[in-house]
């Protein structure tokens, strides 16, 4: 018979406390939609859960007096998608929070969740890549921050250490004039997972400045979440023709798609290479 | 024919308030006194030899009432066509989730561990996985056939090589279907109790239950009157749910027990032990004239079967025989095979091989119009089947609605305008189809349908019927028939699930036929209930019986004076000792025979349904996704008997349809389902299905009840090589290999380096 | 270890003691007998399962039951009030918008709790709301006309309901 010990800590001290106190044999839940499947299919048997999703230091979704965004590691994609702050400030998250499951998985799966749980398809991750995101970590030994471009270590697994913590997210706000979406493609047009994801930012860099500030991020074409950078500094120069061109066969070399039971590595490539060209295109168009 | 006040009228299911409320009672919603939970070993090898098996751990655990092998089994072989499966495999395993050993326990984890104590030595075995390297001299044999071949035939009718010479055009095409799975959404489940007098008890979801009691009688060693199927309402089942090996390991695992036990599949167990879809690779050649006037055909279909034979070979013959009876075909050379490989069995699903074939067929008929710069339309109605042949295969069309069917749908689809002056990447394509409602060849002994109706002292009316209710309406539709003739309110009859200790013998569900043979036979048994009736009635209201009509509930003389029919019917039942009024009827199709064993020729059903679909796509050509925007669909149904309920098939199976052009692929590696879910196996979502539009063309059946004929299977059939060649109109590229991905899209579009409009 | 949880099911306060693994689905239709709640696949992914947890429809067989431990649980049996069906359930029935029934449930908890959220959408957005439950009978055609239905013509009833 399996045991099992669900504890609900009241405070974030509680919880770190608890995960280092039971090491391994301890799994975090927080909306469950990763943990249960798992648990489910014996991938996961844990020994005691530890439930996160009642810390309030986890929670809020606000603007700092500085004007970045505080993004609680609780915030569902749900209350991403409802939110008029995000609508309004980011809505590269908006729709990334929309594409990222059923409605059903969204009422309850938390921004926090997808990236501790660093599928290399998570939705939030290109999205926040692009907006250049910090994460807070919180530990035994105090809080620290990860730039989000630090955070995925590989499929599956970040700079978390035993007993610690995400607690939230803090993106400074974009320059205004910024132009932002997170674009996604499945097998179909219902709910799927990402054979590609493509959060894209973009503005006129400084008056007179050739470029534009391209911010590129991909999921699913590499062993995680990845900015590429290359292709930003192409479009920095130009955003001619020939430019994007370039930009987008520079998103292909920092790709290393796999073929596996979704899509081919082959079809993945052509898709990165056609997508960040029209959306860089997209992106100019909706400036000018 | 008198003004219809219920048939043909939009009616919502029978049973649609339980649904809607949560009170239907599904199998997994049932629950015996003591009932024990089963689970099943599955071999983790697609060909082993069984060397031992150990079950001792397994039975000590506390919680595990039984556990099973091929030891505790008669050791019968079992199969609906040929028997070649046992229950439990005996000495050797032919397939990846093939049945070793079974459980039963108190619980599911219980259940579930003790399988895992179960410990099984095999000696792996080469195995084949390619249904065409499966027929390669030295390749693996399953079953000690000969190429690994559990059927083959081929024939001729005419004169191909001759045709061809006549011809001005001859196209020859390679096309493959894919491995796709059914996707209800209830997954499979039995359950079964044993008396302790030799006599079992089933409780299935299953679309043939009298014929699996026969069936399952002789796999048991038991005298058919040992063994009664009680069905149980089914949450979709779309061909799936006929016989099935595993219904016998549950009566064997509760007999081991001596308690009732259920097996329920989990969805991975669905998709690496279900009965898929026949796969098939069709080499397929067509001459044709220059005015587009067919000449002939040569089609060699290579068809999956799997480790097992579940309904392969009459798959198999539909997808050889049926689609060539579309057009004025007189000369067809075929030649088919069905192929054991290392894979999961293959079965039934709605379109039944005639749906790949048509693929291949419809495709061609598309890529010969393009060819010779004719309309795709055209070319149809000019070799269009048209009432009262007899085509090549034998089929005596009576009613055939097919050339109304093209021209409407063209009209309705704004054809013309769309093939010539598209926006960009979009694009129109169009199929037709034919079917049959009923096979006479399912069954030597007869083919046909009975019903009783009983009308109680009460007033309430019940339609026993051997045939099944799936979900798809059936039921409804025989209370909407009963309900016409009988004058009564829809409320008042009831329809009961067949119990094969009551109901009479049904063949099932299955080849569309249920509407058109099993509509018969209430018909005939109201119309003998309303007889009984009408005689009491008359000598109640002093008129003969000739002069009384049934509506609203009520019997009404000429003069205008009425009694009820409940009075009516008490009043029966008082005359006759309490007997109530008990309706009789049956219908056995006429001119209807066995097809030849060899050539499959014969006119196997009395009527044929026809159809054709428009399908209008837009193709993504930058990452090759095909969205299909819109579907018209005109469908000669003989009769609408319940117009909601066809429109639902339509629907329904328009969207299977889009799945199987577009998306879905069971996805094998080894032998080993790859994407045993719906994470990886993605069925149409709202956000994925066309909007469709439905035409019904009423051809008047003269068999059907009130012209019907069937509309379930004929729905999906046009859909996916109406899609392909949609594609083809838009991007210019023919893809014969289903499903056709984005992935296929983008790889062709690379390959002819530019999207190219048609000429 | 076993736990204590309390929860209000259709509105009847229930006590129950349940082990931490097992799911809101598994009790709801196990120590409940709440049948109208279906397991199409036991991993969320086809919404066959869909109950409202707090006003929000979730995949009873990803939740915990002890999640549901304090907070308030409606399954299709808590639909109708008495003898009177929601709207939903009669624009279902009346449009045909069922066939085989397995997926119904779920599909109108998830309706409702859309609706109780969005009283006024459009078409689109009735799909994307209703994209997390799989139908294989009906095509969907008219499960989005019913719920389109529901929002012209009882857009009162359904946002008090």
């Amino acid at each position: 018979m399996r045991k099992l010990e669900y504890l609900e800590p009241k405070t974030l001290a509680e919880a770190t406390s608890l995960l280092m106190q039971h090491g391994t044999e301890v799994a975090v839940i927080a909306g469950g939609t990763d943990v249960v499947v798992r648990m489910r299919r014996r991938e996961l048997e844990p020994r005691y859960l530890v439930s996160i999703e009642k810390l309030p230091e986890l929670m809020g979704l606000e603007l700092t007096p500085a004007g970045n965004l505080r993004l609680g590691a609780l915030t569902t994609f749900h209350a991403l998608e409802i939110s008029p702050l995000i609508r309004h400030n980011f809505p590269i998250l908006l729709q990334a929070a929309q594409a990222m499951g059923t409605p059903q998985i969204c009422n309850v799966a938390t921004v926090g969740g997808n990236l501790c749980n660093a599928s290399p398809a998570a939705d939030s991750a290109p999205a926040l890549l692009c907006l250049d995101a910090i994460a807070h970590i919180q530990g035994l030994d105090g809080e620290r921050a990860v730039p989000l471009t630090e955070f995925f270590t590989g499929p599956g697994s970040t700079v978390l250490q035993r007993g610690e913590i995400l607690t939230g997210l803090e993106i400074p706000p974009l320059p205004v004039g910024a132009v932002d979406c997170y674009v996604k493609i499945g097998r179909i047009r219902g709910p799927d997972l990402a054979i590609l994801g493509l959060g894209v930012v973009g503005y006129p860099a400084a008056r007179n400045a050739p470029g534009w500030s391209f911010r590129i991020a991909m999921g699913s074409v590499a062993p995680t979440p990845i900015r590429a950078i290359e292709a930003e500094a192409v479009l920095a120069e130009s955003t001619d023709d020939d430019a994007i061109e370039e930009a987008s066969a520079a998103a292909v070399r920092v790709t290393k798609p796999i073929s596996d039971v979704r899509a081919t590595a082959y079809y993945r490539s052509l898709v990165v290479k056609n997508l960040t060209k029209r959306t860089i295109r997209w992106v100019l168009g909706q400036v000018a | 024919m008198a003004d219809l006040k219920i048939v043909s009228k939009p009616q919502p299911c029978i049973d649609a308030f339980e649904k809607a409320t949560g009170r239907l009672e599904y199998i997994t919603d049932l629950s015996l006194p003591g009932m024990l939970h089963g689970k099943i070993l599955r071999s983790p090898h697609p060909h082993a030899r069984i060397v031992h098996i150990d079950t001792r751990r397994a039975r000590r655990l506390s919680g595990v009432k039984a556990v099973i092998t091929s030891e505790q089994t008669p050791r019968i072989l079992y199969g609906p066509i040929i028997a070649d499966q046992y229950p439990l495999a005996v000495d050797r395993v032919r397939y990846m989730g093939d049945a070793i050993a079974a459980v039963a326990a108190v619980d599911l984890d219980t259940a579930t561990e003790a399988l895992q104590l179960i410990r099984v030595e095999y000696e792996e075995l080469p195995a084949v996985f390619d249904i065409e390297e499966a027929m390669i001299p030295g390749a693996p044999l399953l079953h000690g056939t000969e190429r690994n071949l559990a059927t083959s035939a081929e024939w001729e009718h005419g004169d191909v090589t001759e045709a061809f010479c006549q011809s001005d055009l001859v196209l020859e095409q390679r096309f493959s279907t894919q491995l796709v799975h059914q996707c209800y959404l209830e997954p499979m489940a039995a359950l079964a109790d044993w008396d302790g007098r030799g006599r079992v008890t089933f409780w299935l979801p299953i679309q043939v239950p009298s014929v699996a009691q026969r069936n399952y009688a002789k796999t048991l060693g038991l005298s058919p009157t040992k063994v009664r199927v009680i069905q149980c309402h089914m949450g979709g089942a779309f061909g799936a749910k006929l016989e099935h090996s595993f219904h016998l390991v549950c009566a064997l695992l509760a007999k081991a027990a001596g308690r009732p036990v259920r097996i329920v599949y989990t969805r991975e167990e669905e998709f690496q032990a279900g009965l898929p879809r026949v796969p098939m690779v069709i080499q397929l050649k067509v001459g044709v004239k220059r005015d587009g006037t067919l000449m002939g055909k040569k089609a060699h279909l290579i068809a999956g079967n799997g480790a097992y034979t579940s309904y392969g070979p009459a798959i198999l013959s539909a997808a050889a025989t049926r689609s060539d009876c579309l057009y004025r075909l007189r000369n067809v050379h075929t030649r088919m095979d069905l192929v054991y490989t290392n894979t999961t069995p293959t079965g039934c699903f709605r379109g039944f091989g005639n749906m790949q074939m048509h693929f291949a067929n419809e495709s061609m008929m598309n890529m010969l119009a393009d060819r010779l710069g004719l309309d795709p339309i055209e070319i149809r109605l000019q070799n269009a089947t048209q009432p009262g042949d007899v085509t090549v295969h034998g089929f005596r069309i009576g009613s055939c609605g097919l050339s109304d069917c093209l021209r409407q749908a063209a009209q309705r689809s704004c054809w013309q305008d769309k093939r010539v002056r598209r926006e960009r990447h979009r694009g129109v394509g169009v199929a037709a189809m034919i079917h049959v409602s009923g096979n006479r060849s399912f069954m030597p002994q007869f083919d046909g349908s009975a019903a009783i109706i009983r009308v109680g002292g009460d007033g309430q009316a019940t339609v026993l019927t051997g045939e099944v209710d799936m979900g798809q309406g059936s039921y409804t539709v025989f209370a909407q028939i009963a309900a016409e003739e009988l004058g009564l309110h829809i409320d008042d009859i009831t329809v009961p699930n067949v119990d094969t200790e009551i109901s009479p013998f049904g063949l099932g569900s299955w080849a569309s036929r249920v509407t058109t043979l099993g509509g018969n036979a209430v018909k005939a048994a109201a119309e003998d209930a309303r007889q009984q009736l009408f005689a009491v009635a008359s000598e109640m209201l002093g008129v003969t019986p000739e002069e009384l009509i049934a509506e609203d509930g009520r019997i009404r003389a000429p003069d205008g004076r009425r009694i009820s029919i409940t009075d009516v019917a008490q009043e029966y039942m008082y005359q006759h000792g309490g007997l109530p009024v008990l309706g009789r009827g049956h219908f056995v199709p006429p001119g209807v025979e066995v097809s030849h064993p060899e050539t499959k020729h014969g006119n196997i059903s009395c009527a044929y349904p026809f159809g054709v679909q428009v399908a209008e796509v837009e193709v993504d050509v930058d990452t090759g996704f095909v969205r299909v925007l819109k579907v018209v669909a005109a469908h000669d149904v003989g009769k609408l008997i319940n117009p909601l309920g066809a429109e639902g098939q339509l629907e329904g199976g328009i969207a299977q349809g889009v799945g199987f052009a577009l998306a879905e692929h069971v996805k094998m590696d080894c032998g080993k389902v790859t994407n045993p879910s719906f994470l990886d196996y993605k069925i149409p979502t709202t956000l994925d299905v066309p909007e469709v539009e439905c035409i019904f063309v009423e051809s008047q059946d003269p068999y059907g009840p009130y012209g019907a004929k069937g509309i379930a299977e004929p729905a999906i059939i046009p859909t996916a090589p109406a899609i392909a060649s949609a594609i083809f109109n838009a991007i210019g590229v023919w893809i014969t290999d289903l499903p056709i991905t984005p992935e296929k899209v983008l790889t062709a579009l690379q390959e002819t380096r530019a999207a190219r409009p048609v000429s | 270890m076993k736990q204590k949880i309390t929860l209000t099911v259709n509105g009847r306060i229930e006590k129950l003691e349940v082990e931490p693994y097992r799911t809101l689905l598994e009790v709801l239709r196990e120590d409940l007998m709440l049948i109208g709640t279906k397991e199409g696949c036991g991993v969320g992914e086809c919404g066959a399962c869909t109950v409202l947890l707090d006003g929000r429809a979730v995949d009873a067989c990803l939740t915990l039951a002890v999640r549901a431990n304090g907070r308030e649980v409606i399954t299709i049996e808590g639909l109708a009030q008495g003898d009177t069906l929601h709207p939903l359930q009669r624009a279902f029935i009346e449009h045909g918008a069922i066939q085989c029934g397995f997926c119904t449930p779920g599909f109108i908890l998830t309706a409702k709790a859309f609706l109780d959220e969005n009283p006024h959408p459009n078409e689109e957005e009735v799909k994307r709301a209703l994209a997390g439950n799989l139908c294989r009978c009906t095509g969907y055609a008219k499960i989005v006309e019913a719920v389109l239905d529901v929002v012209e013509y009882h857009s009162t009833e359904v946002s008090s309901g």
